[in-house]
């Protein structure tokens, strides 16, 4: 019964922060006014999660939809209790094999209960300065949920894969370029 | 100056009778030791290349990991190199081995996540190449998933140094190719007349019109240097680099350790590299033993001396500050060749014996 209560204690405090959270990145809106057709670019111009229907719509896209904070939040360290920075590059798409956007489970090594991104300038070669609003559960001493702000640089660039049949195609990846 | 350009070609001469073929590694930074991956400070973890292997649900999400960030974080030094929710904790540890050697730092490696039950593990062929890039301002050592090709024409590095090895055997010394010989005695008419104090000879050596092998010697005051290259079709395959010194005990100069050094490429990408101290050498290595070693290693032709200034170390090379110039180097004296102009090599004493 105690453990029933403490989850939905803890869900209820999840949605909490998440709305807090997505109300702070539409309270502060930055459009820009003509959005840049490239292989990622900002969705509506927008800088900050659109949110639609109570959702929130992250603002890099690609042309098969939005990139996942949770693909990129990879890249800030995995699990709890564990930061180590060593994911290099994440796969976003057209590797063949399950990119972002085909992934079964885009959470599975994700250190966050929630993630969210935003970005804060948009630098030249495909580079984003990239700011995470995170909801992480300590897993330490004094166990319990925190909101930490992450940053992070992230260039998307194409990087060759080799198939099976032993033919190169060009995946869409987005390198790890560290904390800015 | 002869005794000296004589116990070259006599070291030159006992090279090719005694050349070694012994274990083999891999490009700069990362080598392979007992079919594992290892850098200058140590082996990595086998998570780090297992986590980018796709997973059982068939994603496929990492495209690198940072192996190290200047020798320090990163994978190799992360407290969980293999992420906990990859791993099944009732199933054995990740585990991977090298299948084949590719050009430009690649492996197809055979990589194996531990399952539980009946099945045991799962592997999967990947396409891995090791590069350094920029992290954070700071230089990385990054392992890059690059597919899961399988039928890759595979380098064979053991094959590419019998190769190496048979060419080296049909032209290096050889007396009956056509040469040509460039010599210039640098003398300094200042202090002692015209006595020469050093000079350069640069000798080519043709096979069916080209030249396939190259050796420039200079000799100064301090000591004397070689590099000699071994060419196919104007593409440097091998470089051989002889440093000695000129100690003055009784003055109390003590130079750097003589060396040997053996460059092994592959379409001009360095694959292997062997050392040997031919007379007195650091303790914990035997004199004249030719080991393999990192390329990384070879500070003394990357023109920095060694991390570790308060000891003797190998004699810097005068003839290049990295892998680069070396072959460069090359390629300048390949091109006086074909132009049949040798004024740089004039030069050379007028510049004061350098580069």
């Amino acid at each position: 019964m105690k453990s029933i209560q403490m989850t939905m204690q803890h869900t209820l405090r999840i949605h909490l922060v998440v709305y807090a959270l997505l109300l702070l990145f539409v309270s502060t809106p930055a459009f820009a006014s003509d959005p840049p057709k490239a292989e990622v670019w900002l969705h509506k111009g927008s800088k900050v999660p659109l949110i639609v229907n109570d959702q929130a719509i992250p603002p890099l896209h690609t042309s098969k939809g939005p990139i996942s904070p949770s693909c990129l939040g990879m890249m800030l360290g995995i699990l709890p209790e564990q930061r180590d920075q060593m994911i290099g590059s994440v796969f976003i798409q057209d590797n063949k094999g399950r990119g972002c956007f085909r992934a079964n489970d885009q959470e599975g090594i994700v250190r966050f209960d929630h993630v969210e991104y935003e970005v804060v300038e948009v630098e030249e070669n495909n580079t984003y300065k990239l700011k995470f609003h995170a909801l992480e559960w300590t897993g330490v001493a004094v166990e319990d949920f925190v909101i930490p702000t992450y940053k992070l640089m992230v260039r998307f660039e194409r990087q060759p894969y080799t198939l099976e049949d032993n033919t190169v195609v060009q995946a869409l990846v987005a390198v790890n370029l560290g904390k800015w | 100056m002869k005794p000296v350009l004589k116990s070259i070609r006599l070291a030159l001469t006992s090279f090719l009778i005694l050349w070694p073929l012994s274990s083999l590694g891999a490009a700069p930074k990362v080598t392979v030791v007992d079919g594992q991956f290892h850098t200058p400070s140590g082996a990595i973890p086998a998570g780090c290349f297992v986590q980018m292997k796709p997973q059982l649900n068939g994603d496929e999400l990492i495209a690198s990991v940072i192996i190290e960030v200047e020798g320090k974080s990163g994978c190799k030094n992360a407290k969980h190199p293999y992420p906990e929710p990859l791993q099944d904790p009732k199933a054995g540890p990740p585990s991977y081995s090298v299948l084949a050697t590719l050009p430009e730092q690649v492996y197809q490696i055979k990589a194996c996540e531990g399952v539980s039950g009946s099945m045991g593990k799962s592997c999967s062929d990947l396409l891995v190449q090791f590069s350094e890039r920029s992290f954070g301002g700071r230089k990385a050592l990054v392992v890059s998933h690059r597919g899961r090709g399988s039928a890759l024409t595979s380098f064979d590095p053991k094959a590419r140094v019998a190769e190496i090895r048979e060419h080296y055997q049909a032209v290096a010394g050889n007396t009956k190719l056509k040469t040509k010989r460039i010599k210039s005695d640098c003398t300094n008419p200042g202090l002692t007349g015209e006595e020469p104090y050093g000079g350069r000879e640069t000798l080519y050596r043709m096979v069916n019109g080209q030249v396939a092998e190259i050796t420039d010697e200079i000799s100064t005051l301090y000591g004397h240097e070689s590099v000699q290259f071994l060419l196919m079709d104007g593409e440097i395959w091998f470089a051989f680099i002889q440093i000695r010194n000129e100690s003055i005990p009784a003055m109390g100069i003590e130079f750097g350790y003589d060396t040997d050094n053996r460059l092994y490429f592959q379409k001009e990408n360095l694959f292997l590299c062997k050392l040997t101290y031919p007379s007195d050498a650091p303790d914990g290595i035997r004199a004249g033993q030719n080991t393999e070693v990192p390329c990384s290693e070879l500070h003394h032709i990357h023109g920095t001396g060694s991390p570790n200034e308060e000891q003797r170390v190998a004699e810097v090379s005068s003839f290049s500050d990295s892998i680069d110039v070396l072959l460069a180097h090359g390629k300048k004296l390949l091109d006086n060749a074909k132009a049949n102009t040798h004024t740089g090599h004039g030069d050379w004493c007028k510049e004061g014996g350098s580069f």
